[in-house]
Protein backbone atom coordinates (compact mmCIF):
# COMPACT_ATOMS: atom_id res chain seq x y z
CA UNK A 1 0.00 0.00 0.00
CA UNK A 2 1.30 3.26 -0.99
CA UNK A 3 2.48 5.84 2.07
CA UNK A 4 1.77 8.85 -0.22
CA UNK A 5 -1.50 9.51 -2.30
CA UNK A 6 -1.67 12.72 -4.34
CA UNK A 7 -4.73 13.60 -6.53
CA UNK A 8 -5.43 16.39 -8.79
CA UNK A 9 -8.96 16.39 -10.70
CA UNK A 10 -10.12 17.08 -14.20
CA UNK A 11 -10.46 21.09 -13.15
CA UNK A 12 -6.63 21.14 -12.09
CA UNK A 13 -5.57 19.74 -15.90
CA UNK A 14 -7.22 22.49 -17.53
CA UNK A 15 -4.27 24.42 -16.42
CA UNK A 16 -2.18 21.74 -18.61
CA UNK A 17 -4.69 22.78 -21.74
CA UNK A 18 -4.43 26.58 -21.26
CA UNK A 19 -0.46 26.53 -21.16
CA UNK A 20 -1.07 24.51 -25.06
CA UNK A 21 -3.32 27.53 -25.65
CA UNK A 22 -1.19 29.75 -24.36
CA UNK A 23 2.25 28.77 -25.66
CA UNK A 24 1.75 26.35 -28.71
CA UNK A 25 2.85 27.99 -32.26
CA UNK A 26 4.11 26.54 -35.58
CA UNK A 27 5.76 28.61 -38.18
CA UNK A 28 6.75 26.60 -40.80
CA UNK A 29 7.37 26.81 -44.68
CA UNK A 30 7.70 24.22 -47.49
CA UNK A 31 8.04 23.73 -51.34
CA UNK A 32 6.79 20.47 -52.75
CA UNK A 33 7.00 19.82 -56.81
CA UNK A 34 4.36 17.60 -58.31
CA UNK A 35 4.31 17.16 -61.94
CA UNK A 36 3.29 20.87 -63.64
CA UNK A 37 2.86 22.36 -60.34
CA UNK A 38 5.63 23.92 -57.82
CA UNK A 39 3.39 24.35 -54.05
CA UNK A 40 5.02 26.62 -51.39
CA UNK A 41 2.91 27.16 -48.26
CA UNK A 42 4.15 30.06 -45.60
CA UNK A 43 1.93 29.07 -41.96
CA UNK A 44 1.73 30.27 -38.85
CA UNK A 45 -1.21 28.66 -36.51
CA UNK A 46 -1.93 28.87 -32.84
CA UNK A 47 -4.66 26.83 -30.76
CA UNK A 48 -7.66 27.86 -29.40
CA UNK A 49 -11.20 26.66 -27.41
CA UNK A 50 -10.86 22.72 -26.88
CA UNK A 51 -12.27 20.50 -23.93
CA UNK A 52 -10.13 18.38 -21.53
CA UNK A 53 -11.58 14.89 -20.26
CA UNK A 54 -10.34 12.44 -18.16
CA UNK A 55 -11.39 8.58 -18.62
CA UNK A 56 -11.94 5.42 -16.68
CA UNK A 57 -9.43 3.83 -19.33
CA UNK A 58 -6.54 5.78 -17.82
CA UNK A 59 -6.17 7.80 -20.75
CA UNK A 60 -6.85 11.99 -20.87
CA UNK A 61 -8.79 13.47 -23.95
CA UNK A 62 -8.68 16.88 -25.59
CA UNK A 63 -11.46 17.05 -28.25
CA UNK A 64 -12.40 20.25 -30.33
CA UNK A 65 -8.78 21.97 -30.07
CA UNK A 66 -9.32 24.35 -32.83
CA UNK A 67 -6.58 25.60 -35.05
CA UNK A 68 -6.32 29.32 -35.67
CA UNK A 69 -4.35 30.29 -38.93
CA UNK A 70 -2.51 32.85 -38.28
CA UNK A 71 -0.69 32.91 -41.56
CA UNK A 72 -1.82 30.42 -44.46
CA UNK A 73 -0.04 31.38 -47.65
CA UNK A 74 -0.07 29.11 -51.16
CA UNK A 75 2.19 30.03 -53.90
CA UNK A 76 1.34 28.03 -56.88
CA UNK A 77 3.87 27.65 -59.78
CA UNK A 78 1.96 26.06 -62.73
CA UNK A 79 4.22 25.12 -65.82
CA UNK A 80 1.85 26.08 -68.84
CA UNK A 81 1.82 23.35 -71.78
CA UNK A 82 2.73 25.38 -75.19
CA UNK A 83 -0.43 27.35 -76.78
CA UNK A 84 -0.12 27.25 -80.41
CA UNK A 85 -2.73 28.63 -83.41
CA UNK A 86 -2.31 27.38 -87.04
CA UNK A 87 -1.93 24.07 -87.79
CA UNK A 88 -5.07 24.47 -89.88
CA UNK A 89 -5.13 22.18 -93.75
CA UNK A 90 -3.94 23.71 -96.53
CA UNK A 91 -4.64 21.01 -99.02
CA UNK A 92 -7.12 17.94 -98.15
CA UNK A 93 -6.23 14.23 -98.79
CA UNK A 94 -9.31 13.53 -101.53
CA UNK A 95 -8.46 9.18 -100.40
CA UNK A 96 -8.36 9.58 -96.96
CA UNK A 97 -10.51 12.98 -96.00
CA UNK A 98 -7.50 13.52 -94.03
CA UNK A 99 -4.77 16.61 -94.61
CA UNK A 100 -2.06 16.06 -97.15
CA UNK A 101 -0.32 18.97 -96.53
CA UNK A 102 -1.24 21.26 -93.23
CA UNK A 103 0.05 24.60 -92.15
CA UNK A 104 3.09 24.88 -89.11
CA UNK A 105 1.84 25.35 -86.02
CA UNK A 106 3.40 28.92 -84.23
CA UNK A 107 3.84 29.59 -80.59
CA UNK A 108 1.73 32.30 -78.85
CA UNK A 109 4.14 32.65 -76.11
CA UNK A 110 7.78 32.83 -77.43
CA UNK A 111 9.29 31.15 -74.01
CA UNK A 112 6.84 28.89 -71.71
CA UNK A 113 5.97 31.15 -68.95
CA UNK A 114 6.30 29.71 -65.65
CA UNK A 115 2.86 31.21 -64.05
CA UNK A 116 2.30 31.47 -60.20
CA UNK A 117 -0.42 32.18 -58.34
CA UNK A 118 -0.86 33.77 -54.78
CA UNK A 119 -3.29 32.66 -52.41
CA UNK A 120 -4.25 33.82 -48.54
CA UNK A 121 -6.32 31.11 -47.32
CA UNK A 122 -5.77 31.95 -43.58
CA UNK A 123 -9.94 32.82 -43.61
CA UNK A 124 -10.92 29.74 -45.65
CA UNK A 125 -9.86 26.98 -43.93
CA UNK A 126 -11.53 25.33 -40.61
CA UNK A 127 -9.30 22.78 -38.40
CA UNK A 128 -10.02 21.00 -35.56
CA UNK A 129 -7.79 18.47 -33.71
CA UNK A 130 -8.03 16.20 -30.58
CA UNK A 131 -5.49 14.46 -28.57
CA UNK A 132 -6.09 11.57 -26.68
CA UNK A 133 -3.00 11.24 -24.02
CA UNK A 134 -1.71 8.77 -21.50
CA UNK A 135 0.24 10.18 -18.05
CA UNK A 136 4.42 9.58 -18.44
CA UNK A 137 6.67 9.61 -15.22
CA UNK A 138 10.24 11.15 -15.37
CA UNK A 139 12.82 11.76 -13.28
CA UNK A 140 14.06 15.67 -13.02
CA UNK A 141 17.32 15.38 -11.84
CA UNK A 142 17.80 19.70 -11.18
CA UNK A 143 21.36 20.93 -12.67
CA UNK A 144 21.02 23.89 -10.86
CA UNK A 145 21.11 22.22 -7.56
CA UNK A 146 23.90 22.98 -5.96
CA UNK A 147 26.21 19.61 -4.64
CA UNK A 148 26.30 21.40 -1.16
CA UNK A 149 22.96 22.40 -0.96
CA UNK A 150 20.58 20.92 1.54
CA UNK A 151 17.05 19.56 0.49
CA UNK A 152 15.78 22.61 2.84
CA UNK A 153 18.37 25.07 0.85
CA UNK A 154 17.21 23.88 -2.55
CA UNK A 155 13.89 24.27 -1.72
CA UNK A 156 14.47 27.92 -0.97
CA UNK A 157 16.74 28.32 -3.85
CA UNK A 158 13.96 27.10 -5.94
CA UNK A 159 15.85 24.19 -7.59
CA UNK A 160 14.54 20.92 -6.15
CA UNK A 161 14.83 17.70 -7.85
CA UNK A 162 11.23 16.64 -9.20
CA UNK A 163 8.87 14.16 -10.41
CA UNK A 164 7.57 15.21 -13.68
CA UNK A 165 4.41 13.92 -14.83
CA UNK A 166 3.95 14.66 -18.93
CA UNK A 167 0.92 14.18 -20.43
CA UNK A 168 2.02 12.31 -23.53
CA UNK A 169 -0.23 11.82 -26.68
CA UNK A 170 -0.71 8.42 -27.69
CA UNK A 171 -3.13 9.60 -30.71
CA UNK A 172 -3.67 12.82 -32.55
CA UNK A 173 -6.38 12.71 -34.72
CA UNK A 174 -7.61 15.95 -37.64
CA UNK A 175 -10.72 15.80 -36.90
CA UNK A 176 -11.99 18.45 -39.12
CA UNK A 177 -10.09 20.16 -42.45
CA UNK A 178 -12.71 22.35 -43.83
CA UNK A 179 -12.05 24.42 -46.80
CA UNK A 180 -14.75 26.77 -47.52
CA UNK A 181 -16.24 27.15 -50.81
CA UNK A 182 -14.75 30.87 -51.27
CA UNK A 183 -11.68 29.28 -51.56
CA UNK A 184 -12.35 28.44 -55.07
CA UNK A 185 -13.65 32.05 -55.95
CA UNK A 186 -9.97 33.04 -54.88
CA UNK A 187 -8.05 30.33 -57.01
CA UNK A 188 -10.28 31.61 -60.02
CA UNK A 189 -9.10 35.64 -58.99
CA UNK A 190 -5.80 34.23 -58.61
CA UNK A 191 -5.84 32.85 -61.66
CA UNK A 192 -7.12 35.92 -63.65
CA UNK A 193 -3.85 37.50 -61.35
CA UNK A 194 -1.66 35.82 -62.62
CA UNK A 195 -2.40 35.41 -66.41
CA UNK A 196 -2.74 38.87 -66.59
CA UNK A 197 0.35 39.88 -64.79
CA UNK A 198 2.01 37.03 -67.04
CA UNK A 199 0.67 39.42 -70.59
CA UNK A 200 1.96 42.27 -68.69
CA UNK A 201 2.70 44.72 -71.02
CA UNK A 202 0.12 43.52 -74.26
CA UNK A 203 -2.38 45.80 -75.28
CA UNK A 204 -5.66 44.93 -74.19
CA UNK A 205 -6.52 43.43 -77.86
CA UNK A 206 -3.82 40.88 -77.49
CA UNK A 207 -4.55 40.27 -74.11
CA UNK A 208 -8.70 39.74 -74.97
CA UNK A 209 -6.90 37.73 -78.26
CA UNK A 210 -5.11 35.33 -76.04
CA UNK A 211 -7.86 34.73 -73.89
CA UNK A 212 -10.34 33.96 -76.26
CA UNK A 213 -8.06 31.41 -77.49
CA UNK A 214 -6.98 29.70 -74.54
CA UNK A 215 -10.36 30.46 -72.62
CA UNK A 216 -10.32 31.72 -69.25
CA UNK A 217 -7.86 32.21 -66.40
CA UNK A 218 -9.16 29.33 -64.72
CA UNK A 219 -9.42 27.32 -68.03
CA UNK A 220 -5.39 27.52 -68.39
CA UNK A 221 -4.88 26.01 -65.07
CA UNK A 222 -7.52 23.28 -65.09
CA UNK A 223 -5.85 21.52 -68.47
CA UNK A 224 -2.41 22.26 -67.32
CA UNK A 225 -3.36 20.84 -63.69
CA UNK A 226 -6.22 18.56 -64.85
CA UNK A 227 -8.31 20.38 -61.99
CA UNK A 228 -11.64 18.96 -60.99
CA UNK A 229 -14.66 20.55 -60.98
CA UNK A 230 -14.49 20.98 -57.20
CA UNK A 231 -11.56 23.69 -56.34
CA UNK A 232 -12.47 23.55 -52.77
CA UNK A 233 -11.84 19.97 -52.43
CA UNK A 234 -8.99 20.10 -54.54
CA UNK A 235 -7.30 22.61 -52.47
CA UNK A 236 -8.45 20.73 -49.70
CA UNK A 237 -6.30 17.55 -50.84
CA UNK A 238 -3.37 19.82 -51.92
CA UNK A 239 -2.96 21.08 -48.42
CA UNK A 240 -3.65 17.84 -46.16
CA UNK A 241 -2.09 15.54 -48.59
CA UNK A 242 0.51 17.02 -51.29
CA UNK A 243 1.83 19.53 -48.94
CA UNK A 244 1.28 17.21 -46.07
CA UNK A 245 -0.34 19.28 -43.82
CA UNK A 246 -2.24 16.61 -42.20
CA UNK A 247 1.08 14.78 -40.82
CA UNK A 248 2.54 18.18 -39.86
CA UNK A 249 -0.05 19.01 -37.57
CA UNK A 250 -0.47 15.56 -35.81
CA UNK A 251 3.57 15.85 -35.47
CA UNK A 252 3.25 19.27 -34.13
CA UNK A 253 0.47 19.07 -31.91
CA UNK A 254 1.21 15.67 -30.56
CA UNK A 255 5.30 16.29 -29.93
CA UNK A 256 4.20 19.62 -28.30
CA UNK A 257 3.53 18.11 -24.97
CA UNK A 258 6.02 15.36 -24.72
CA UNK A 259 8.60 17.39 -23.26
CA UNK A 260 6.66 21.07 -22.00
CA UNK A 261 4.75 21.79 -18.97
CA UNK A 262 4.71 18.53 -16.63
CA UNK A 263 2.60 18.34 -13.63
CA UNK A 264 5.82 18.09 -11.57
CA UNK A 265 6.50 17.05 -7.75
CA UNK A 266 8.87 18.38 -5.92
CA UNK A 267 11.48 15.72 -4.51
CA UNK A 268 11.67 15.21 -1.28
CA UNK A 269 7.86 15.94 -1.12
CA UNK A 270 6.69 18.66 1.63
CA UNK A 271 4.19 17.34 3.22
CA UNK A 272 3.62 19.86 6.17
CA UNK A 273 4.32 23.05 5.24
CA UNK A 274 6.05 25.49 7.20
CA UNK A 275 4.39 27.28 10.16
CA UNK A 276 4.18 30.47 11.43
CA UNK A 277 5.71 29.59 14.49
CA UNK A 278 9.03 28.86 12.46
CA UNK A 279 9.26 25.04 12.12
CA UNK A 280 10.60 24.50 8.93
CA UNK A 281 8.40 22.00 6.34
CA UNK A 282 8.17 18.63 6.46
CA UNK A 283 9.91 16.98 3.69
CA UNK A 284 9.69 13.36 2.26
CA UNK A 285 11.18 11.77 -0.26
CA UNK A 286 8.98 9.89 -2.83
CA UNK A 287 10.03 6.55 -4.69
CA UNK A 288 8.00 3.50 -6.11
CA UNK A 289 5.46 6.46 -8.00
CA UNK A 290 2.85 5.31 -10.12
CA UNK A 291 -0.26 7.40 -11.91
CA UNK A 292 -3.50 6.09 -12.60
CA UNK A 293 -6.47 8.33 -14.11
CA UNK A 294 -9.45 7.90 -13.71
CA UNK A 295 -13.00 9.70 -14.54
CA UNK A 296 -12.45 11.99 -11.84
CA UNK A 297 -8.78 12.46 -10.72
CA UNK A 298 -5.54 11.82 -11.94
CA UNK A 299 -3.85 9.68 -8.83
CA UNK A 300 -0.13 10.10 -7.89
CA UNK A 301 0.69 6.86 -5.08
CA UNK A 302 4.40 6.74 -3.73
CA UNK A 303 6.34 4.85 -1.19
CA UNK A 304 8.16 7.31 1.66
CA UNK A 305 12.21 6.38 1.27
CA UNK A 306 15.77 7.17 1.38
CA UNK B 1 6.49 38.09 -68.26
CA UNK B 2 6.26 40.43 -71.36
CA UNK B 3 8.70 38.39 -73.25
CA UNK B 4 6.67 35.32 -73.13
CA UNK B 5 4.02 36.51 -75.41
CA UNK B 6 5.30 35.94 -79.23
CA UNK B 7 4.95 39.62 -80.34
CA UNK B 8 5.90 38.95 -84.00
CA UNK B 9 2.50 36.96 -83.87
CA UNK B 10 0.33 39.82 -83.25
CA UNK B 11 1.96 41.98 -86.50
CA UNK B 12 -0.87 43.88 -88.34
CA UNK B 13 0.98 43.99 -91.77
CA UNK B 14 2.02 40.44 -93.89
CA UNK B 15 3.94 40.86 -97.14
CA UNK B 16 4.45 37.38 -98.87
CA UNK B 17 7.50 39.03 -100.39
CA UNK B 18 9.12 39.54 -96.88
CA UNK B 19 7.70 36.33 -94.78
CA UNK B 20 7.27 37.12 -91.37
CA UNK B 21 5.59 34.88 -88.68
CA UNK B 22 1.93 35.09 -89.27
CA UNK B 23 2.40 34.10 -93.50
CA UNK B 24 3.77 31.24 -94.83
CA UNK B 25 4.73 30.22 -98.55
CA UNK B 26 3.47 26.55 -100.00
CA UNK B 27 5.45 25.66 -103.22
CA UNK B 28 4.58 22.08 -105.05
CA UNK B 29 7.79 20.39 -105.55
CA UNK B 30 7.34 18.54 -109.11
CA UNK B 31 10.77 17.43 -110.28
CA UNK B 32 13.23 15.20 -108.09
CA UNK B 33 16.58 16.02 -108.10
CA UNK B 34 18.27 18.27 -105.30
CA UNK B 35 17.93 21.89 -105.28
CA UNK B 36 19.84 24.67 -103.70
CA UNK B 37 18.02 27.05 -101.31
CA UNK B 38 19.32 30.92 -100.53
CA UNK B 39 17.36 32.60 -97.66
CA UNK B 40 17.47 36.94 -98.15
CA UNK B 41 16.16 39.50 -95.32
CA UNK B 42 16.34 42.60 -97.80
CA UNK B 43 19.02 42.32 -100.24
CA UNK B 44 21.09 40.38 -97.71
CA UNK B 45 21.94 36.91 -98.06
CA UNK B 46 21.24 35.33 -94.35
CA UNK B 47 21.66 31.70 -95.10
CA UNK B 48 21.43 28.94 -97.36
CA UNK B 49 20.36 24.99 -97.63
CA UNK B 50 19.67 22.10 -99.78
CA UNK B 51 16.48 20.67 -100.56
CA UNK B 52 16.28 16.98 -101.73
CA UNK B 53 13.02 16.27 -103.95
CA UNK B 54 12.42 12.60 -104.37
CA UNK B 55 11.42 9.74 -102.05
CA UNK B 56 10.11 11.53 -98.81
CA UNK B 57 6.75 13.07 -96.89
CA UNK B 58 4.74 14.75 -98.43
CA UNK B 59 5.41 18.19 -96.96
CA UNK B 60 8.41 19.55 -95.42
CA UNK B 61 8.38 22.46 -93.50
CA UNK B 62 11.48 24.84 -93.75
CA UNK B 63 11.70 27.30 -90.79
CA UNK B 64 13.68 30.42 -92.12
CA UNK B 65 14.33 31.59 -88.90
CA UNK B 66 16.28 28.16 -87.81
CA UNK B 67 17.58 26.52 -91.05
CA UNK B 68 18.69 22.87 -91.67
CA UNK B 69 21.54 22.50 -93.83
CA UNK B 70 19.01 19.51 -96.05
CA UNK B 71 15.93 19.16 -96.21
CA UNK B 72 14.24 16.46 -98.13
CA UNK B 73 10.57 15.92 -99.37
CA UNK B 74 8.75 13.75 -101.62
CA UNK B 75 8.74 14.38 -105.65
CA UNK B 76 4.75 16.32 -105.47
CA UNK B 77 5.05 17.14 -102.63
CA UNK B 78 5.00 20.37 -100.80
CA UNK B 79 7.96 22.84 -99.50
CA UNK B 80 6.82 25.48 -96.73
CA UNK B 81 8.54 28.21 -95.75
CA UNK B 82 7.67 29.85 -92.66
CA UNK B 83 9.16 31.74 -89.70
CA UNK B 84 8.73 30.38 -86.20
CA UNK B 85 9.97 33.55 -84.57
CA UNK B 86 11.63 36.70 -84.58
CA UNK B 87 11.32 40.07 -86.58
CA UNK B 88 11.86 38.18 -90.30
CA UNK B 89 11.27 39.58 -93.24
CA UNK B 90 12.59 36.58 -95.50
CA UNK B 91 12.48 36.14 -98.94
CA UNK B 92 14.23 32.51 -100.49
CA UNK B 93 15.37 31.66 -103.45
CA UNK B 94 15.89 27.94 -104.54
CA UNK B 95 16.99 26.42 -108.00
CA UNK B 96 18.16 23.99 -109.59
CA UNK B 97 19.36 23.56 -113.18
CA UNK B 98 17.71 26.58 -115.05
CA UNK B 99 14.48 25.75 -112.48
CA UNK B 100 14.14 28.94 -110.44
CA UNK B 101 11.79 29.64 -107.37
CA UNK B 102 11.54 32.99 -106.09
CA UNK B 103 8.96 33.64 -102.92
CA UNK B 104 8.86 37.52 -103.88
CA UNK B 105 7.62 36.19 -107.06
CA UNK B 106 4.99 33.78 -106.23
CA UNK B 107 3.21 31.79 -109.37
CA UNK B 108 -0.09 29.65 -110.73
CA UNK B 109 0.11 27.08 -108.35
CA UNK B 110 1.85 28.44 -105.03
CA UNK B 111 -0.43 29.22 -101.74
CA UNK B 112 -0.11 31.94 -99.39
CA UNK B 113 -1.34 31.34 -95.68
CA UNK B 114 -1.60 33.82 -93.08
CA UNK B 115 -3.00 34.02 -89.58
CA UNK B 116 -4.12 37.02 -88.45
CA UNK B 117 -4.41 38.09 -84.67
CA UNK B 118 -5.26 41.50 -84.50
CA UNK B 119 -8.93 42.11 -84.58
CA UNK B 120 -9.80 44.68 -86.94
CA UNK B 121 -10.12 45.17 -90.85
CA UNK B 122 -7.27 44.62 -93.31
CA UNK B 123 -6.75 45.33 -97.29
CA UNK B 124 -5.15 42.21 -99.51
CA UNK B 125 -3.75 43.68 -102.31
CA UNK B 126 -2.16 42.01 -105.39
CA UNK B 127 0.84 44.22 -105.63
CA UNK B 128 1.03 42.88 -109.23
CA UNK B 129 -2.52 43.64 -110.38
CA UNK B 130 -3.66 45.89 -108.19
CA UNK B 131 -6.50 43.78 -107.04
CA UNK B 132 -7.65 43.96 -103.56
CA UNK B 133 -10.07 42.32 -101.32
CA UNK B 134 -10.97 42.61 -97.29
CA UNK B 135 -10.28 40.60 -93.90
CA UNK B 136 -12.29 41.02 -91.07
CA UNK B 137 -10.53 39.35 -88.11
CA UNK B 138 -12.78 39.47 -84.96
CA UNK B 139 -12.19 37.23 -81.61
CA UNK B 140 -10.05 34.95 -81.47
CA UNK B 141 -10.16 31.14 -82.10
CA UNK B 142 -8.63 27.99 -80.81
CA UNK B 143 -9.88 25.54 -83.96
CA UNK B 144 -8.23 25.44 -87.29
CA UNK B 145 -9.92 26.29 -89.42
CA UNK B 146 -8.85 27.83 -92.82
CA UNK B 147 -10.57 30.39 -95.49
CA UNK B 148 -9.81 30.24 -98.83
CA UNK B 149 -9.32 33.09 -101.36
CA UNK B 150 -8.44 32.26 -105.36
CA UNK B 151 -6.62 34.84 -106.48
CA UNK B 152 -6.88 35.57 -110.28
CA UNK B 153 -5.44 37.94 -112.95
CA UNK B 154 -8.40 39.99 -112.67
CA UNK B 155 -9.59 39.97 -108.92
CA UNK B 156 -9.88 37.83 -105.81
CA UNK B 157 -12.66 35.90 -104.93
CA UNK B 158 -14.44 35.82 -102.25
CA UNK B 159 -13.94 39.98 -102.10
CA UNK B 160 -14.09 39.61 -98.57
CA UNK B 161 -14.17 36.91 -95.33
CA UNK B 162 -14.41 36.99 -91.57
CA UNK B 163 -12.25 35.12 -89.32
CA UNK B 164 -11.37 34.69 -86.19
CA UNK B 165 -8.12 35.50 -84.56
CA UNK B 166 -6.02 32.12 -85.30
CA UNK B 167 -7.86 30.81 -87.90
CA UNK B 168 -5.88 30.56 -91.07
CA UNK B 169 -6.47 32.35 -94.91
CA UNK B 170 -5.09 30.66 -97.48
CA UNK B 171 -4.35 32.71 -100.78
CA UNK B 172 -4.88 30.29 -103.38
CA UNK B 173 -2.70 31.25 -106.71
CA UNK B 174 -4.36 30.88 -110.17
CA UNK B 175 -1.59 33.85 -111.79
CA UNK B 176 1.54 35.51 -110.54
CA UNK B 177 1.08 37.58 -107.13
CA UNK B 178 2.83 39.04 -104.71
CA UNK B 179 0.34 40.05 -101.73
CA UNK B 180 0.51 42.27 -98.66
CA UNK B 181 -2.12 42.53 -95.68
CA UNK B 182 -2.72 46.01 -94.14
CA UNK B 183 -4.99 47.65 -91.81
CA UNK B 184 -7.86 49.14 -94.05
CA UNK B 185 -8.24 52.73 -94.10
Amino acid sequence: MAHVTVAASQKAFTKTLDFLRKNFRLQKSATVKQGRLTATYDLAFHLENGTIELRNDGTVRIKELDIKWDKLKLRLGVDIPEIKVGGFCIIPNPFTGGCAVRAPEIKVFSANPDITLNLDLGSSVHTEVSVTARPELKYFTNPERHPADSDHDAREHGHPHQWRIFIHPSQVDLDLFDVADTAGDLLKQAAEDAVNSALGGQPDWAKKAIKELVGSAIEIFRKALDLPDDLSEWLADLLKHTLGLTNLIIDAVGNYYVNNHPIALEDPFPILPATQEGLIPVLVPLRNLSVRINAQELVVEADVGV
Amino acid sequence: MQGFVNRHLFADTVDSRALTVPAMVFHHMAESGEYSGTVFQGARETGCFRLKVGTGPGQVNIDLANLAPVYEVGAGGYAVFHVSGGAGGFAVVIARQGYVFDTRKLQAGDLFAVTLMRPGAYTVRNEVTGETARVLVAGAAADSLAFNITVTDQSMSPQQVEVAGGQGIVFRLEAPAALTLRPAE
